[in-house]
């Protein structure tokens, strides 16, 4: 029984990769790879059937009272009930982990989510991905007629463009009226910076006394010509930086070249965000701070005067390169 | 107002015993505790209780030892706390957890609101949500980092990555909740105590019609767990802030990471 690969996402580069993987698998499986697209979406049907060797699914939009995660795993259930036997293959954003849910329930499905990697084997799927807060990565094989994985991003290449343009096929589903009501749909702030995609990271803590004292992080980041992120509680409890900026289990999970702690104690379900960044630097006052098991280089001292004087010498530093 | 909260006994992952080099996972002796996150469901289903009145269930599927996270839930305020004992809980995927949650509720229920966190702190997969929404045939508010219950409705804030949706539905429903919407009042030592005085309720599977046998998915295996990972390299630099920085700045230096 051949396996087909289906891929969705809202976010168009998340979707590149997904599709990339779905072509590699779809190698695998003896099946071809597939894509579904929400009409005036992220991405032009005709133009994107380069990237799949099956076939492009254009599913016609969704009400505006209604949550994208209410109407996708109508859509997407329809779309996989037209193959004999699929991998559906999501981001790991909070809208489709819960679209992977409710697919998994409708189809039967297995599911996973969050995974850095899959390989398919002897009609199985192999997932990886981390847990107990990034202390291990855990290992599940996942089989049945549907399966459902949500990858992290940046866990696979871009699907690259062939010559050919695989058929599209328009697609109309009855979502059913939801009781759930979007009211009001506001924007998040937007933050300054994909800290995702940031090379360089400083990032702070609980350490920190007063948020007027963020320009000490602030001078620091510009020096260095780092972005700014931080520690769940100044984000979530304290408000003195934006959703955006918080590093963790919980918020961005990042990947820089060099990541900079201030004032952080190092709790594991921060360190599961910085679990794969290149050299880890802690500032801290309290020598047995977890950070300082967990780092490449640390300073023990008062950020309040160590910061300032990492500053200093780095901008002595670029003005002796002049 | 009937609330069910559900709870998540899960290992403390500090006290992993975790092999950097070979990779092994010792989970022997690890002490477990709630899950994190619970805790802003529990706080958030009292909040609503004492705003509209009602009753608050705390109801957990796991091991006999899940009872510690129930006494906390009952310290915090909760009006019963239930434990589905299993002690191979671990071996059901979502769905099953999800199946047995739904017999739960037919022995306990009616319940006009499910409350859980978004995800639980070992696994994080935010699949029960989802998955018992679908298994109870009921709408599902996801991700609310507020939520205020009036004339048997929720309205709440659903937080994505870059906006918010405020959304309205009629109970009964599920909610999850972020770390957003409240902060968990800490039991006192006299609520600690009485607590442990209190009852909890316990069911097996086979007193919910269930079978452990019937519930596994075929298709659904934990393989193995690695908890392989970079060393670190641990310098620390001790020493006033000037040397302790020059020290620090020559080493990013040479490594490239200053340019």
């Amino acid at each position: 029984m051949a396996v087909d690969v289906i891929a969705y996402s809202e976010e168009g580069d998340v979707l590149l990769e997904l599709v990339g993987l779905a072509n590699d698998l779809a190698g695998h499986t003896g099946g071809k790879s597939f894509a579904m697209l929400m009409a005036g979406g992220v991405a032009d049907p005709g133009e994107f059937g380069s990237f799949v060797t099956g076939g492009i699914y254009v599913v016609k939009g969704v009400p505006a009272t209604q949550s994208l995660q209410e109407a996708a795993p109508y859509m997407l259930s329809e779309v996989a009930r037209r193959h004999e036997s699929a991998i559906v293959l999501l981001g790991s954003t909070r809208n489709e982990k819960v679209t992977a849910g409710r697919l998994a329930a409708k189809l039967d499905a297995t599911v996973a989510t969050e995974c850095s990697s899959v390989a398919y084997e002897e009609g199985r799927l192999n997932v990886k991905r981390l847990s107990f807060s990034g202390r291990a990565e855990t290992s599940i094989t996942l089989s049945g007629r549907y399966v459902i994985v949500c990858m992290k991003p940046r866990s696979h290449q871009k699907a690259e463009r062939s010559t050919e343009r695989a058929q599209v096929t328009q697609l109309e589903v009855p979502v059913p009226e939801t009781p759930v009501r979007v009211v009001e749909v506001k924007d998040k702030p937007a933050s300054s910076i994909d800290l995702t995609k940031a090379e360089k990271i400083v990032s702070v803590g609980r350490g920190l006394k007063k948020k007027e004292d963020l320009s000490i992080i602030q001078d620091l980041a510009e020096a260095l010509g780092a972005s700014v992120g931080c520690s769940r509680p100044l984000s979530a409890d304290l408000e003195w930086l934006p959703e955006e900026a918080h590093i963790g289990l919980t918020g961005v999970q990042v990947k820089p070249k060099l990541y900079l702690a201030v004032g952080i104690s190092g709790q594991l379900q921060h360190l599961a965000g910085v679990k794969d960044a290149g050299t880890i630097v802690a500032i801290n006052l309290d020598k047995s701070a977890p950070i300082f098991g967990s780092c490449d280089y640390g300073i023990v001292g008062d950020l309040y005067q160590v910061v300032p004087e990492v500053v200093r010498q780095l901008r002595a530093l670029r003005l002796e390169r002049r | 107002m009937n609330v069910l909260v559900l709870v998540k006994h899960v290992y403390d992952e500090s006290q992993l015993k975790v092999d950097r080099v070979s990779g092994r996972v010792g989970f022997e002796g690890v002490p477990g505790k709630m899950s994190d996150f619970d805790r802003h469901a529990i706080e958030a289903s009292l909040v609503i209780r004492a705003t509209v009145g009602g009753k608050v269930t705390a109801l957990t599927f796991g091991r006999a030892e899940a009872v510690k996270s129930l006494r906390e839930a009952l310290a915090m305020g909760v009006d019963r706390a239930v434990l589905i004992r299993e002690e191979n809980f671990e071996m059901l995927d979502v769905k099953a957890t999800a199946d047995v949650i739904r017999a739960a509720c037919d022995k306990l229920g009616p319940f006009d609101l499910f409350l859980c966190a978004e995800g639980s702190v070992d696994v994080y997969s935010s699949l029960l949500a989802p998955v018992l929404s679908e298994k109870l045939g009921l709408p599902l508010v996801s991700y609310a980092q507020s939520l205020v219950v009036k004339d048997n409705a929720v309205v709440a804030e659903r937080a994505l990555e870059r906006k918010l949706e405020m959304v309205e539905v009629a109970l009964p429903a599920v909610i999850s909740v972020t770390g957003e919407v409240n902060s968990p009042r800490i039991p006192t030592l006299l609520q600690i105590m009485a607590a442990m005085k209190k009852e909890i309720v316990t069911f097996t599977l086979q007193d919910l019609g269930l079978n452990i046998e019937k519930l596994k998915s075929a298709g659904f295996a934990v393989t193995g767990y690695s908890g392989k990972s970079k060393e670190r390299r641990k310098v620390i630099f001790e020493g006033t802030p000037s040397e302790t920085a020059t020290k620090l700045l020559e080493i990013l230096n040479r490594e490239g990471l200053l340019s």
